[in-house]
């Protein structure tokens, strides 16, 4: 990808709105690799994973002269994508808005805020092994609710601010701090269980 | 000093960190056990997907160059 152009750049965004081929080129390959690896992960077949792609490349050059420059181009890519996802997963449009984060978290430790007396964590390296096990970390990932499944894919795997995952999801950050908390707790106790 | 409970949520949102806090985190992880350990447990656990996602990628490369340039025509075919 070396020769990736400035996304941010308001040439290539005026570019992509007077539909130049070189650009839509560039920017289709850049991100549906990422868009299909997302639609699978959300555990949809080929085809539906397919078709969402499609559909979310159609909206976009459809909309694309709405895009206000302010936000990056990925987030109005995956902003897409979710809203589309949402007919697939109906799932994904009932993110949890009020569930506050404190309260998972008294709920994992003492009133002091230390960990419990009888929590035990595996040997790190026995749960690194663990974690590198394709068959383990698929399995534990496919067990997570679509909607932290989402948030953290847009965190660690598409490495993309906290702020724009809010602005994709339409969540606030103490939500995205819930589901994150959420999702990495409940992969850490899978990948744990299966390591025994 | 900051306690456990706090850690953990601090290590779960990954986010950019003041000083001041991630010397007060890493003073946390030199001394509790249990913490240090569930720091470890999700690096790892997140090097471990991050490997997934490589893995699937190239899984799906043919599928994905596929779908690329079945986009890129049909747009052209609208736009002509």
């Amino acid at each position: 990808m070396s020769s990736k152009p400035n996304f941010s750049d308001p040439a290539f965004i005026n570019k992509l709105i007077t539909q130049d081929h070189h650009a839509i080129e560039l920017l289709i390959k850049t991100y549906t690799s990422h868009l299909f690896n997302a639609a699978k992960g959300m555990g949809l077949e080929d085809t539906q994973a397919t078709e969402l792609v499609q559909n979310t490349w159609e909206t976009f050059f459809e909309i694309i002269n709405r895009f206000e420059k302010k936000s990056h181009i990925r987030t109005f890519v995956f902003g897409i994508f979710y809203n589309k996802a949402k007919e697939y997963k109906r799932e994904l449009g009932r993110i949890n808005q009020n569930e506050p984060i404190d309260e998972l978290l008294e709920s994992q430790f003492n009133q002091r805020g230390h960990w419990p007396g009888q929590t035990h964590l595996m040997e790190p390296e026995k749960f690194a092994q663990a974690s590198q096990t394709i068959n383990i970390i698929e399995k534990c990932l496919s067990l997570l609710p679509v909607n932290q499944k989402m948030a953290f894919h847009l965190k660690e795997i598409e490495c993309l601010q906290s702020k724009e995952i809010c602005n994709i999801l339409g969540i606030t950050n103490t939500n995205l701090g819930v589901l994150l908390y959420r999702a990495k707790g409940a992969l850490r106790k899978c990948i744990e269980n299966k390591a025994r | 000093m900051i306690s456990c409970k706090e850690v953990s949520k601090i290590l779960s949102e990954n986010d950019n960190l003041s000083l001041l806090k991630k010397v007060e985190l890493r003073m946390h992880l030199f001394i509790c056990k249990k913490c240090s350990r569930f720091e470890k447990h999700l690096k790892s656990l997140l090097s471990g997907a991050q490997k997934l996602y490589r893995v699937k990628d190239n899984e799906y490369k043919e599928k994905v160059t596929h779908l690329e340039n079945s986009i890129i025509k049909k747009l052209k075919e609208k736009n002509q």
